[in-house]
Formats: C-alpha cells, structure tokens, sequence
C-alpha cells in the first residue's frame, strides 16, 4: 500500500478530476452507482501502488473505465445502460439523454463521454482506450451519426 | 470547432452539468481497506467481485492489449458456486441455557466439511487497519489478549473478514463496498471508562475482573441511550451475563483522540482530533499504539458510531472473564439481525 505521500498525490488528482470522471463514467454506463464504484475502485487501485503509478490522472482515467467495462460486462448490460436495480435512477432531461447513449454500442459511448466531458482528442481517447485515434474518430462519426438520427426522430416525434 | 466535435451532441451533454456529483472519496478510503493482502483467504463472493471489476489494470501501457482472463473467471465461477453449497449447521445449545432476548436464530450456513481455523493475528503496523477475508466456515481462538482460555468456536458464513493485527475482531460486509453490517470480537477488558462518550475523565473506579464487577461497570457505564437489564446464560456449560446496549444518535460531542480506526477512512493521517464513543480498554492495547498519537489514544476496538447496537455475552471461562461482543450498525435489517444473532448462536466452548 502507497504511503502517506502517495495519499496526498492521489486524493489530488482525485479532487481535481472527480467531477469530470464521474460525469464521464455517467455518461459510459448510465448508472450513477456504478460510476461511482468505477471511480472509487480506479482511485484506490492508485493508492494501493503506490508510486508505482507515475501520472495518476491518466492511469486512473484508463482504469475507471476499464472497470467500468467488466462492471457492464458482468452485469450483461454493454448494450443495455439502464440502470441497475436498487441504484438511484435519473430523472428528467438526464434519463432522456442517458437513453440516447443507450443506443450507441460501448465503445463508441467510451468516446463520447471521453470527448465532450473529458474533453480529450481522439489520439488522447485512443491511448486511454488502447486503441488508434483513427478508430477512435470512426467510432466518434458512427456516434454523431446514430445521436443526431435518433435526435431528429424525437423531435419530429 | 475542435475536431471530432458536434455542436448538437455538445448540447445535449449539457445536461450533466446540472447532474449533482457524489463525493466518492469516503468509498476509495474502504475499498483500500478491503483489499485482501492474502489470497489463500479470500473468500469465493469477494474473489469472484475482484474478477467482475475486471482488476486488469495492472498494464499500464495504454498500447498494450486488454487481456481477457478465461482461467481467473473460471476458477472463480467454480469458487461461486462453492460458495452456494453449504449446509445449514444447527447449534445445540445447554438445555439449561437461558436465552436473551435478543437471539432470534439457531442457524448458520457453513461449508460441511472444513475442519475448524484458527483467528491468527498479524504483526501491528502503524497506521495500518487492515481487514483480511475469511472463508465461511468455522473459527476459533485460543486465548483472549495473551491469556489461554478453552477453544471458543464461531461460525461465519460469507462476508466477513477479521482485523489482520488483532484477529478476535471480526467485521461483516454487505453487499457494497461499504456496506459495513457490524462486528463481532471476543476481549478481556481491563479498564471500563466511566462514561463511554466522556471518556476521558477516567476509567471506572470498581473491579472489572469478575463477571459481576465488568457486567456492573459495563451495564452502568455512561453515556448509552439505552442498557437492557443483565440476564443470565450459561454457554456450554460457562455461565455469565448478557444485555445489550444502544449508543446515543449523537456522539459529537465526546472525547476526541488523534487516531480513531473505526474513523480511518475519513481520519486518514490522525492529525484532526476525532469524537470518539469508547467503552472499555484490553491489557494489550499498548500493542496498538500508533506513532504520534499519544499512549493511550487507539485502545482496543471498543469504538461505536452512533445509533450502534451492541450486544455482550460476559463470560466466566475457567477464570478468565470474557466479552463476547456483537454490534450492528444503525438501521440493520430483519436479516442482518437474524444473521448476526445466528452467529453469536454459533459460538461454542469447548471444555478442556
């Protein structure tokens, strides 16, 4: 287990990062509970090693949503984002947009959330997902085009 | 515009702006204490939660590929459905036993064929509370704090784990991370504070080494909202006292100490002075101690938050008084109570 140095490193970035991640993690699984354990679990897997973990930010980033994914996967919801049962559903204008991303497949819910909350370019989503920024905008276009679709439809619903 | 940017899919994300964030750093702190340092002790559920959350985080090469592990999901779906087989162990009590009020069960799902383990402590580390995994099944003890007693039995079923420098101490979690349901621990008192909340205006002025003297101590000590009348009971054959205590829905106002374990997570570095509801103290408490805390400010895990429920089994074994304690932490539900009062039920003393 990290020492206390590590805890102050860690709880910094978790301080400064938290609300961004956690929105992001929202927006990946559509489940406020499982955001939270992502994160929380990515963050005490950071302390646990320690120095081990030379950019905190990054590697947390890349862990969140990797547990975030086998949380999915376990729960045979990667296609399915609706919430777990016994976590607090969202309500209003955020259940609606949680739903739009329910049509988008994982990965390219892993982009979107990753560039319009994170804010990372495709080459950064590329290396925290372990993939190539040209996938990455692949699967971004695929999503633009799914969401403005679906959006459309709404509207002239 | 940035690239890979859409203004209509930007403002549909707007929305989270308006999403309250949960403060998540409290279930980072429990979730660094839940994890196991042995493996060999995990049990099945928490072995098997470690493989859903997919712990391939160790490559920390991004470029590397993510590696499904087919062998670990395996070997844990074999422990799963171990963990689902199991007998219900019915505990046959004294005849003549006379049973509180407060033990609703007789039952507890263990695995039919391990033999019973011992609780075996791990050296104290400063600053450290460490809680190692126990696999349902059949525990004991040997001695309470250095002084050799007849074998106490106690059986688990999933969940819980045990303190890794003081094994007596045992915690049950729930289904979330930090869904801590409450303790059981086995102790040798010797010192009760006067009043649990003030404690530290001093300890207790009578003798606390007979039964009678610890169960008047303990049942008249200040500072409880509530302290059920002492009954007889009589364990295998051991008689003593049981009665049950409620801590007070507000303990900020108690003693404060440097380093209070039970308020780690939120405590980390021991530097804030905490309020601390506290009832008695161990004779090996000076074992853990912890550096720049002062000597007398950890004390044995005689902690409650509030609103805890505990109930004691004071017990004259051979000599040696023992306190069988059980807390559940506020709002236990029907099934906590009835697990909790299954395994108390459970706990046996073998006769030398």
């Amino acid at each position: 287990m990290g020492d206390m140095g590590d805890q102050d490193r860690v709880e910094t970035v978790y301080r400064s990062l938290h609300p961004c991640l956690w929105r992001s993690l929202l927006s990946y699984t559509g489940d406020a509970e499982l955001a939270s354990d992502a994160e929380a679990e990515a963050f005490a897997q950071a302390l646990k090693r320690g120095d081990a973990v030379d950019d905190v930010a990054a590697w947390v980033w890349r862990s969140a949503f990797r547990i975030a994914s086998g949380l999915l996967a376990a729960r045979s919801l990667s296609n399915d984002v609706r919430p777990a049962e016994g976590s607090m559903p969202p309500t209003g204008s955020v259940a609606e947009f949680l739903g739009l991303l329910a049509d988008l497949s994982p990965q390219q819910r892993a982009c979107v959330a990753l560039r319009y909350v994170g804010e990372y370019t495709s080459p950064e989503i590329g290396e925290l997902l372990g993939t190539s920024a040209g996938t990455v905008r692949v699967q971004l276009h695929r999503a633009h085009a799914t969401l403005r679709h679906t959006i459309k439809e709404a509207e002239h619903a | 515009m940035r690239e890979d940017f859409d203004s209509v899919v930007a403002d549909r994300f707007k929305v989270l702006d308006d999403v309250p964030v949960p403060d998540t750093w409290s279930r980072v702190q429990f979730k660094v204490l839940d994890h196991m340092p042995n493996p060999d002790t995990r049990s099945p559920v928490q072995f098997t939660e470690e493989v859903v959350n997919m712990i391939d985080v160790e490559t920390t090469d991004p470029t590397e590929p993510r590696q499904k592990r087919p062998t670990r999901v395996l070997v844990a779906g074999i422990l799963a459905a171990a963990a689902v087989v199991g007998v219900v162990f019915v505990v046959i009590r004294d005849a003549d036993d006379v049973t509180p009020a407060d033990e609703p069960s007789t039952t507890v799902a263990v695995p039919p064929t391990t033999p019973p383990r011992a609780l075996l402590s791990q050296p104290f580390e400063p600053h450290t509370t460490e809680f190692i995994a126990l696999a349902p099944g059949t525990y004991f003890v040997d001695d309470i704090d250095g002084t050799p007693t007849a074998r106490i039995l106690v059986t688990i079923g999933d969940g819980w784990s045990n303190l890794s420098y003081n094994a007596r101490v045992l915690r049950k979690i729930g289904k979330n991370c930090c869904d801590v349901t409450g303790s059981i621990a086995f102790s040798r008192p010797v010192r009760v504070f006067s009043d649990a909340c003030h404690w530290s205006d001093g300890y207790y002025p009578g003798p606390v080494a007979t039964v009678d003297g610890l169960v008047t101590a303990l049942s008249e000590q200040r500072g409880w909202a509530d302290v059920t009348a002492p009954s007889d009971i009589s364990v295998d054959g051991y008689a003593g006292k049981a009665f049950q205590r409620t801590a007070p829905a507000v303990t900020s106002d108690c003693s404060t100490m440097g380093y209070n374990p039970r308020r780690r997570p939120v405590n980390w570095h021991g530097v804030e002075p905490l309020p601390a509801f506290r009832s008695w103290e161990n004779e090996d408490d000076d074992r853990f101690v912890h550096p720049g805390t002062g000597p007398d400010q950890l004390g044995s895990w005689s902690f409650y938050e509030a609103g805890e429920i505990e109930t004691l089994w004071v017990l004259d074994v051979d000599g040696t008084v023992v306190v069988i304690n059980t807390t559940l932490f506020p709002g236990p539900s029907a099934a906590d109570r009835a697990e909790f009062a299954a395994v108390l039920d459970s706990i046996r003393i073998e006769r030398e």
